[in-house]
C-alpha cells in the first residue's frame, strides 16, 4: 500500500516506530484543513499558523495515544480548537483590560448593513465573503465551531461531537441555531437557491 | 414532536444526519408545512453561499518553518511515558534491592546456607585458591567455602586468634570461631607467594596449630572431619597468653597454682599487686606439658571473663634434627681424629694440632648439645602467661540529705539541659550545612543535566 493511501492511525503508528516520512504525509494531509478551520475561528493568519504548528508539535511529543476506535483527525482538530480558544481568551482578556466594552468596528459594520436592501447584482465575490465572515464571527463560540466543522471541513455530526466533547443531539441543535441565526442576518440574496 | 424539534431535524436532514424514521417524519412534515419548506430551501442556499468563503493556503514560508520545526523536534527527554518508565524502574529496583538485601542479611545468618555451599564448590578449585583474596572478605563472608577450599587442597588451619571467650560461647559461636580461623588460615596461605611457599608455611607450624584448633573444630557443628591424629614425636614449642577479668585475683592465684600442680607443671614466676583504686592484678608464668595445654587453657577460661587470648606454636623438628645431625657429624670427626692420634702417637707436632682440633670439635658439640637441651626443654613444656585482675569492690554510697540530693539533681539537670542546647545548636548548624551542600550538589547535577540536554538538543538532532 502506498504511504499516501495509508490511514492516519497507521501513519501515526509508523511515525512512533521511527518513520519520519509518515509525519510529513500526515502534515500535508491535514495542514490546510486545520489552518482554515483555525483561521475562520480566530480571524488572523498568524494565530492560525501558530495553532497548526503547536498542534503538530504535540504529535511530535507523542501526546496522541493510539487506541482502537480513536480518530486521529478529531484528536488533532480538538487540539487545534483548544489552542484557538486559548488565543481568543487571551485576546479578550487583553482587550477588556485596555479598552472599554463597546461594540467593535466589525459589529458596527454588520449592523449598518441592511440585508433586505441589497440587490443581487450589487454584490461581488469579495463583498459576499466579507458579509459571511462577519455574520459567522457574530455566532456564539460553540455554534460557530460546529458550523465551521460541518460546512467547511465536512465533519460528520459524530466527529463534531468528539471535537466539541458534547452529545450528538447538542451538535444538531448547535448547527440548527447557527443556521437560524445566519438566516436572520444574511442578505436574502445569499439565501436564494440558484445563486 | 414539537415544531421546533422538527426544524432541528430538517437542518440535520439536509446534512444527511437523520435516521430512516426521522427521514419519514421530516419528509411528511415538509410536504405539509410551507414555512419549513422555505427554511429548508434557505439552508441549502445558505450552504452554497457559505462556500463562497473560500479556503486559504498556509503560506509557503510558514509551511517550511513548521516542517523544519517538526523535523528538529524529537521526543522530549522527560515526557509522561519516560517519567512513568523511570518511576516504575526505580520502584522495582528499590523493591528488588530491599528483598535482596533482606535475604543477604538472612543469608549470612544461615538462610542462604545452600547458596554459600554452592559458592564453596566454586572455591574448591585449587587454582582459585592460589589467588590472593582479601582477608576480611573471606573471613567474614566466605569462611565456610574457605574452609572447604582448605580441606580440598589438603591444608588444615594453622593460625588462630580469638578475642572472646570461646569456652563460654554457645555452639554457633564455636562454629563461627572455627570458620574465622579457617578464613584467616586461607588468607595467610593465599598471601604467600606460591603453592610451594604456602605448603611450607603451613607445614612449619602444622602440628602445633592443629592440636590447638582440632578440639574446637571437632566440637563445631557441621565442621567435622578436621580432627587429625596428633604426632607427638615432633618437637613443637607452644606458648599461650591469656588475660582474664576475675572476681577475686587472690583466689584466682590459688586456683592457678593448684591447676599447675595437677597438670605436673611448674610455676616460673608470679606477681600480684594491689593497685591504688583497691583492685588487684597479677601475672603468672608457668610451664605445663604440651599435651595438657588445651585442658589447662579450658580450665583457665572458666575462671573469669576472657579479655584476650593468644596462642602460638612453632615446629622446631627440622632445627632439632639438624642439630642432632651436626652433633653426630662432630662425633664421627672426633673419632676419626682420635684414631689419627693413636696411629701417629710419636709425632708430637702433629699430635698437638690434632688435639687442638678435637678440643674445638668438643667445644662445638657442647654448644650444640646445650641448644638441643634447650629445645628439648622448651618443647617438653609449654609456657603459659596468665594475666588476671579483679575490679574495685563496690562501695555503698553515703547517705545524702534531701537538700544535697536536690542540689545534685538540679546540677545534673542543668548540665543535661546545657549539653542538650549545645548539641541542638551544633547539630542544627551541621544539619543546615548538610542540607545546603545537598542542595548545592543537586543544583550542580541539575545544571550538568540541563547543559547536556541543551548540547544534545542543539548539536545531535537533525
Amino acid at each position: 500500500m502506498e504511504i499516501q493511501d495509508t490511514n492516519d492511525e497507521e501513519l501515526i503508528l509508523r511515525y512512533y516506530q521511527g518513520d519520519q516520512e509518515a509525519l510529513k504525509v500526515i502534515f500535508k494531509r491535514h495542514k490546510d484543513g486545520m489552518f482554515n478551520f483555525a483561521l475562520r475561528l480566530v480571524g488572523n493568519r498568524a494565530d492560525a499558523e501558530d495553532a497548526v504548528s503547536h498542534a503538530f508539535m504535540m504529535v511530535c511529543e507523542k501526546r496522541y495515544t493510539i487506541k482502537p476506535g480513536a480518530s486521529f483527525k478529531t484528536w488533532i482538530y480538538t487540539v487545534a480548537r483548544n489552542i484557538c480558544l486559548s488565543k481568543l481568551r487571551n485576546r479578550n482578556r487583553f482587550s477588556s483590560l485596555w479598552f472599554s466594552k463597546t461594540d467593535s468596528e466589525e459589529e458596527k459594520s454588520i449592523d449598518v448593513l441592511d440585508p433586505k436592501g441589497i440587490a443581487r447584482d450589487q454584490l461581488d465575490q469579495k463583498e459576499i465573503m466579507a458579509i459571511i465572515q462577519k455574520a459567522v464571527h457574530k455566532l456564539p463560540e460553540e455554534q460557530k465551531e460546529a458550523l465551521l466543522l460541518r460546512e467547511y471541513q465536512g465533519f460528520s455530526y459524530e466527529e463534531i461531537a468528539q471535537v466539541l466533547d458534547c452529545s450528538l443531539d447538542k451538535v444538531k441543535v448547535l448547527i440548527f441555531r447557527a443556521r437560524n441565526y445566519l438566516k436572520e442576518v444574511l442578505p436574502p440574496v445569499l439565501l436564494e437557491e440558484g445563486r | 414532536m414539537t415544531h421546533e424539534e422538527i426544524k432541528i431535524l430538517i437542518s440535520a436532514y439536509m446534512d444527511g444526519e437523520v435516521t430512516p424514521s426521522e427521514i419519514t417524519i421530516v419528509e411528511e412534515h415538509l410536504s405539509t408545512c410551507p414555512d419549513c419548506q422555505k427554511d429548508y430551501k434557505m439552508y441549502r442556499a445558505m450552504s452554497s453561499s457559505l462556500s463562497k468563503w473560500s479556503d486559504e493556503a498556509l503560506s509557503p514560508d510558514e509551511e517550511i518553518k513548521v516542517q523544519k520545526r517538526l523535523e528538529q523536534r524529537r521526543e522530549p527527554m522527560f515526557n509522561k511515558r519516560s517519567m512513568m518508565t523511570l518511576g516504575t524502574t526505580l520502584a522495582i529496583t528499590l523493591i528488588i534491592g530491599s528483598v535482596v538485601q533482606t535475604y543477604v542479611k538472612h543469608g549470612i545468618q544461615g538462610n542462604l546456607k545452600s547458596a554459600a555451599d554452592d559458592l564453596g564448590d566454586q572455591y574448591s578449585d585449587a587454582n582459585t585458591f592460589q589467588r590472593k583474596v582479601p582477608a576480611g572478605f573471606i573471613a567474614s563472608f566466605h569462611a565456610m567455602p574457605a574452609m572447604r577450599m582448605a580441606k580440598s587442597v589438603g591444608y588444615q588451619p594453622y593460625y588462630m586468634q580469638r578475642n572472646y571467650n570461646v569456652a563460654q560461647a554457645p555452639m554457633y559461636d564455636m562454629n563461627k570461631a572455627a570458620l574465622v580461623s579457617a578464613g584467616a588460615f586461607v588468607t595467610q596461605a593465599s598471601l604467600a607467594g606460591n603453592l610451594a611457599e604456602q605448603r611450607q608455611a603451613v607445614n612449619q607450624s602444622y602440628w602445633g596449630a592443629q592440636k590447638e584448633t582440632a578440639p574446637m573444630l571437632a566440637q563445631a557443628p557441621g565442621v567435622g572431619g578436621f580432627q587429625q591424629q596428633i604426632n607427638y614425636d615432633r618437637k613443637i614449642i607452644r606458648n599461650a597468653q591469656i588475660t582474664l577479668k576475675v572476681q577475686n585475683a587472690q583466689k584466682t592465684q590459688s586456683v592457678l597454682e593448684d591447676l599447675v600442680g595437677r597438670h605436673n607443671g611448674t610455676v616460673n614466676s608470679l606477681n600480684l599487686n594491689k593497685l591504688e583504686d583497691g583492685s588487684r592484678a597479677g601475672v603468672m608464668t608457668f610451664s605445663v606439658p604440651p599435651q595438657s595445654l588445651d585442658s589447662v587453657l579450658m580450665e583457665i577460661r572458666k575462671l573469669g571473663e576472657v579479655d584476650s587470648e593468644n596462642q602460638s606454636g612453632s615446629d622446631v623438628t627440622n632445627q632439632y634434627s639438624y642439630l642432632q645431625t651436626r652433633i653426630t657429624s662432630f662425633e664421627s670427626e672426633k673419632e676419626r681424629l682420635q684414631k689419627v692420634l693413636k696411629k701417629n702417637a710419636d709425632d708430637v707436632g702433629n699430635n698437638l694440632y690434632v688435639q687442638g682440633q678435637i678440643s674445638n670439635i668438643e667445644e662445638n658439640m657442647i654448644g650444640l648439645q646445650n641448644v638441643l637441651k634447650e629445645l628439648d626443654k622448651q618443647s617438653f613444656m609449654a609456657t603459659v602467661v596468665v594475666t588476671f585482675y579483679d575490679t574495685v569492690p563496690v562501695v555503698a554510697p553515703k547517705e545524702e540529705s534531701l537538700k544535697d540530693r536536690t542540689i545534685a539533681t538540679f546540677k545534673n539537670n542543668l548540665k543535661s539541659t546545657l549539653e542538650t542546647c549545645y548539641y541542638i545548636a551544633v547539630n542544627s548548624f551541621s544539619g543546615i550545612i548538610i542540607v545546603l551542600s545537598f542542595l548545592f550538589q543537586i543544583g550542580i547535577w541539575a545544571l550538568i543535566f540541563w547543559g547536556v540536554y541543551l548540547i544534545v538538543n542543539r548539536f545531535f538532532k537533525k
